[in-house]
């Protein structure tokens, strides 16, 4: 360890101070205990203000010499045959050793606490930048959709041509596409600032895809799904507006890519202890680059393709970690009669937690 | 009643209020606008709108409160949060705090429009009489729900519903077009001591939903409202 002179000055001034102290209360008490206690707490001091331990065993080696010679009968010359000698030098190591254990400690703690707060108050900044950015996007993009759908729903009444009409149906729909992208950024905000604590709730798996096709032909009122449910109540943990995200990128993905705008079919059935998801399009198949990505279970990166598959990567990259966080793993494969087959498999609710029983109690009544 | 009725517009977003201005203007409304809460409260106290358009993303005040004191003030007065945030925690605080609605950007002007107007209808039927629907038999569509002798029909065939069921049925009726939060409709048909879990609730309306036939995605009577509750659908709104 290099010597540090602001150590090195701390344990000078310390012995001084001590030495000047026994100095000047030598004449008045004339008992040699009293320094060796000056000298001590001089010792735990330095221990306590340096780095490491050499400064502190320096400092209490120097001091029991100095003691010895200055402090100690017979006073300015060193005796070592002294009977209590081995117990002065230990008294004044151990406290040494000891604080400056304690410091070193102490400050590699600090060093941790400070490193920990850099850090979460960094993931703090880093999700309040993204609230604030979705916020910032989601604004405008309320302005330029809403004033888009306000000039639509005025028709050609409102002065615009039949071209210039469909224009701004173009830049509603862009709007709106580039405000589910924002959403797909929060999602993954979402995802990467709760880590693995990310809070399952219950939630019955028909409300999501509902909810998620309602949300679709919203914008896209020609997008067909139909629907293959499970008998049974399939209650999944999970978070519902992430899951919602998942078939909401599915199924766009299905309409925009599948080439075709014959009606998806979406199905649900249980498979032993999990809920089997299956969204399956009758267009022309996915990519063989995407579907090995999705086998390998690596993110879906979609490049040089032309702007008519912008997006597809990111949503179904995003639909990938969604599905992570859910203990699970979005597959697919292209069906030998043509299209493309998404599906995965979630986690059920245990079957017999939601029974009614307080319904029977209110008949018994 | 040639008076048009007021709207308070409360967004600090020139570009957006803008849009549903022109948009409300031309639906025969009278439009107020308020950039900041400060203004929104004065303008809310001396014109006493018909309605009001809150922007929970406020410069000066955090929009939640600005909805609780409107509320506290003029609680008969319908308030639709408009928020840029999609989480649901804070939908179900503004409904907990009486908020009669939300809308989440960025919606459609067919959206809001048809939002406000059932806002306005709800708000006259509740100055009309009391404040809940106190009517004994309900329609919806081809559903038909008779208190009295607890008795469910669609079209003619007679649905038998448990007793919960039938509760559940009679409160989304008795708040038609209302969103009710999952805690709120628990404490109302099981009381508070059950209103930690909700899964309850959600099976007795995936039960529901099977008996009245519903489909998920087209549904005709009652509508989720993903992670925060449910909203019985009114013959307009009705897809």
């Amino acid at each position: 360890m290099r010597p540090n002179l602001r150590d090195l000055g701390i344990m000078i001034l310390l012995l001084a101070a001590a030495y000047a102290v026994s100095l000047l209360l030598l004449p008045n008490t004339g008992v040699e205990n009293n320094s060796a206690l000056i000298f001590v707490v001089a010792v735990t001091c330095i221990s306590r203000l340096t780095e490491g331990y050499i400064y502190g065993v320096v400092a209490s080696v120097l001091s029991v010499l100095l003691i010895n010679f200055s402090f100690m009968v017979p006073y300015n010359e060193f005796n070592l045959a002294l009977s209590g000698y081995p117990v002065a030098m230990v008294s004044m190591l151990v406290p040494a050793l000891m604080v400056s254990t304690l410091t070193a400690q102490l400050k590699k703690h600090m060093k941790q606490k400070a490193a920990m707060e850099l850090e979460t108050a960094k993931a703090g900044i880093r999700s309040n930048i993204l609230l604030a950015v979705s916020h910032d996007l989601r604004t405008p993009l309320t302005a330029i959709s809403g004033s888009a759908s306000y000039i639509l729903s005025q028709g050609e009444q409102g002065g615009c041509s039949e071209e210039n009409l469909k224009l701004i149906s173009d830049i509603k729909q862009d709007a709106e596409w580039l405000t589910v992208m924002v959403e797909n950024i929060l999602s993954v905000t979402k995802l990467r600032d709760s880590g693995a604590s990310l809070t399952l709730k219950p939630e019955i798996l028909e409300e999501i895809i509902g909810s998620s096709i309602i949300k679709i032909q919203r914008r896209f009122p020609e997008c067909q799904v139909n629907l293959d449910l499970s008998e049974e109540i399939l209650i999944v943990p999970m978070d519902p507006l992430l899951m919602e995200q998942v078939l909401l990128n599915l199924i766009e993905n299905g309409f925009r890519h599948s080439g075709t705008i014959k009606p998806m079919l979406l199905s649900t059935r249980r498979e032993g202890h999990k809920a089997l998801v299956t969204l399956r399009d009758f267009g022309k198949g996915l990519p063989e680059d995407v579907m090995e990505q999705i086998q390998q279970e690596k993110p879906v990166v979609v490049d040089r393709r032309g702007d008519s598959y912008r997006g597809m990567g990111i949503g179904l990259s995003v639909c990938q970690s969604i599905l992570k966080a859910h203990d699970s793993v979005l597959k697919a494969r292209n069906e030998p009669e043509g299209g493309a087959c998404f599906y995965f498999y979630l986690n059920l609710v245990e079957e017999d937690t939601y029974v009614d029983e307080t319904e029977n109690i209110d008949r018994g009544r | 009643m040639s008076m048009k009725q007021k709207i308070l517009i409360v967004e600090d977003d020139r570009t957006i209020s803008h849009f549903m201005a022109r948009a409300l203007e031309d639906g025969g409304y009278q439009v107020l606008t308020a950039e900041s809460a400060r203004d929104a409260k004065t303008i809310f106290l001396s014109h006493l709108p018909a309605l009001v358009l809150l922007d929970l993303g406020l410069p000066d005040e955090d929009g939640i409160v600005v909805l609780g004191q409107m509320k506290v003030s003029h609680p008969e007065i319908p308030i639709i949060v408009v928020s840029a945030r999609a989480w649901e925690d804070e939908k179900v605080r503004a409904l907990d705090l009486g908020a009669d609605d939300y809308v989440i950007k960025p919606f459609g002007i067919s959206e809001l429009q048809a939002r406000i107007r059932t806002a306005l209808r709800h708000a006259a039927a509740v100055s009309r009489g009391p404040g809940i629907s106190n009517e004994e038999v309900f329609h919806l569509n081809d559903l038909t729900l008779d208190v009295p002798h607890h008795r469910v029909t669609v079209g003619d065939e007679e649905i038998h519903f448990t007793a919960h069921e039938f509760q559940i049925l009679e409160l989304l009726f008795r708040h038609k077009g209302k969103v009710l939060t999952y805690a709120w409709m628990i404490r109302q048909i099981w009381g508070s001591y059950m209103s930690t879990d909700n899964q309850i609730l959600r099976v007795n309306m995936a039960n529901i939903r099977r008996k009245l036939k519903e489909n998920p995605a087209q549904p005709k009577y009652i509508q989720t409202e993903l992670g925060v509750g449910y909203r019985m659908l009114e013959e307009e709104s009705a897809e």
